[in-house]
């Protein structure tokens, strides 16, 4: 068999003219601005915000997470204070950091998506990432990223009105990941991340009823790990453009098996709950693995 | 706030189901009200790290008092001097400062913010509500620190026979108090709450969730206030009871 090969020999990457020293970053939602307080924020690739929506979200009722082996459920509804307020409070300490800060944005409709990406364009933010895993309330509540016409033109539009790179984070929870990889290509992405959470359950056997109030909640964390790395993988047969890859990575080991699969970078989720210097210690792993690496 | 592994000073039960934890934490100053996370395994069961409530805090120590109720408190009481546990905190927000003519009321194993609490501003009466004897923990403790105590049990085999809201409502009526501090079942916090605002006291709850990130990042540790949902583990645990909407 033919051996992979790491797209980048260095720690600095370039995601479509975005310079980032390292490959490293948080996946969004599953980090924020208070693990400053244990890392020094300035040492990572780039930050992902948590998806922001144009009307504030109060977020699904409790409970919004359990725990499974490796791994854990959630259900936390996009709970965020909106485009204006994340624009006008929120926005700026992210920028104090002084790394490239991606921006994910999401909508109910297809409106919502361009109205979103229109506004965000205008701050000063590294590159905007699409969180196409939202359920379209127009369709029934598949979500936008699992219809390959739909996610054509969520992606299409948003491209015509973004002035910043565009990235579209692929929910995986589809039949041909690959496919969907390159409609997104196709309609104007720049950068492709994947994945998000997997679409699954838990049931309550002794109320008898989903633990879940939406039936339906995302996994995440190391259980998902060989699932995410086949898919990325697959992206990277089917695209061309730089891929962000995640999905239950904890440690260097795990984002060296992503940046072999074809990942440009990684990002890190879950698995910042259960250490927060998860990140830190992936960027020491990936640089000590370069010294040593020849193709 | 650091994240660090920290030693185990002591590991010993203090009665049949509840263990004090003590952990040399230094340079770290918990204020009563706040809580810390521990990883509870060497691997990946049990996943998330567990929150837990500083019961006491001297010098570079800290004491936290638990129960026993799953694969992780298990592994916990396990655990002998010298081991190092993963440690993140001290997180969340304090207790404000109470007034003297205060009552603190402790329901079931929500012992360890009010003993803090007590250690660093002293109560002029504290309840202590349980379902019997075997369930009202730590009143050594409290007697320790001189503070007047009363009892019930839901079946009357120490103390007042009834509940400690019921309890409450009684002292409240003897004498004016000035303000009202709870740690308890939710239910037990929301009727506190009821009787401290219908006499116009303010009243202060610590509350408990589940969590996963702890540090406000995720928003998966939730509770309904009457401007949305708020992090416990980032807005709380302590919550003035106004604040609150309660759920049932």
């Amino acid at each position: 068999m033919d051996q992979l090969k790491l797209k980048n020999k260095t720690l600095a990457v370039n995601l479509t003219g975005i310079k980032l020293k390292n490959p490293v970053m948080n996946a969004s939602g599953a980090f924020g601005l208070s693990y400053g307080r244990l890392i020094d924020l300035k040492k990572l690739g780039a930050i992902v915000t948590k998806t922001v929506t144009l009307e504030s979200r109060d977020g699904n009722p409790l409970p919004r997470i359990i725990e499974t082996p490796a791994g854990m459920l959630n259900s936390i509804g996009l709970q965020n204070p909106g485009i204006e307020k994340f624009l006008s409070d929120d926005l700026v300490k992210y920028q104090k950091i002084g790394i490239p800060i991606f921006v994910s944005v999401a909508g109910k409709t297809l409106n919502e998506y361009i109205e979103i990406t229109k506004k965000v364009s205008e701050a000063d933010i590294a590159a905007i990432e699409l969180n196409v895993s939202c359920p379209n309330v127009k369709a029934g509540g598949l979500a936008f990223g699992a219809d390959l016409k739909v996610l054509d033109k969520v992606v299409s539009n948003c491209r015509k009105v973004a002035k910043k790179p565009l990235i579209v984070k692929l929910t995986p929870n589809v039949q041909d990941i690959g496919v969907f990889a390159k409609t997104a290509e196709n309609a104007g992405a720049d950068i492709i991340s994947l994945v998000n959470t997997f679409l699954a359950m838990s049931i309550d056997i002794n109320k008898k009823i989903p633990v879940f109030a939406n039936t339906f909640a995302g996994l995440s964390g190391p259980a998902i790990k060989p699932i995410a790395l086949r898919m990325v993988y697959q992206v990277a047969r089917s695209v061309s453009i730089p891929i962000i890859g995640l999905g239950g990575i904890r440690t260097a080991e795990d984002a060296i098996e992503f940046l072999l699969a074809g990942a440009d970078a990684i990002a890190v989720g879950t698995s910042n709950f259960i250490d927060p210097n998860s990140m830190i210690k992936i960027i020491a792993g990936i640089k000590k693995y370069l010294e040593n690496y020849k193709d | 706030m650091k994240q660090l592994d920290s030693k185990i000073i002591s590991n010993k039960s203090l009665s049949a189901d509840f263990f004090e934890l003590v952990l040399k934490i230094p340079g770290i100053k918990p204020k009563p009200g706040q809580f810390v996370e521990l990883r509870l395994t060497d691997g990946l069961e049990p996943f998330l790290n567990r929150p837990f409530s500083v019961a006491w805090s001297k010098d570079s120590r800290i004491g936290i008092w638990y129960q026993i109720r799953g694969k992780g408190t298990s592994w916990l009481k396990q655990q002998k001097s010298g081991k190092k546990i993963n440690f993140i905190g001290p997180l969340g927000n304090s207790f404000p400062k109470l007034p003297a003519d205060s009552i603190y009321i402790v329901g079931g194993c929500g012992t360890g913010p009010i003993h803090f609490l007590s250690t660093v501003q002293k109560p002029a009466l504290l309840l202590i509500g349980g379902h019997d004897t075997k369930h009202i923990y730590q009143r050594q403790a409290f007697k320790k620190l001189g503070i007047r105590t009363l009892v019930s049990t839901d079946d009357g085999s120490l103390g007042y026979k009834g509940l400690v809201t019921d309890l409450l409502s009684q002292e409240l009526s003897k004498k004016p108090y000035k303000a009202v501090a709870a740690c308890g079942p939710e239910r037990m916090m929301s009727a506190v709450a009821k009787i401290a605002e219908s006499q116009k006291i303010n009243c202060y709850l610590s509350f408990e969730a589940y969590m996963a990130c702890g540090l406000g990042a995720c928003f998966g540790c939730a509770v309904k206030t009457k401007t949305g949902h708020k992090r416990v583990c980032h807005d709380g645990p302590v919550f003035k009871s106004t604040e609150i909407e309660w759920t049932s």
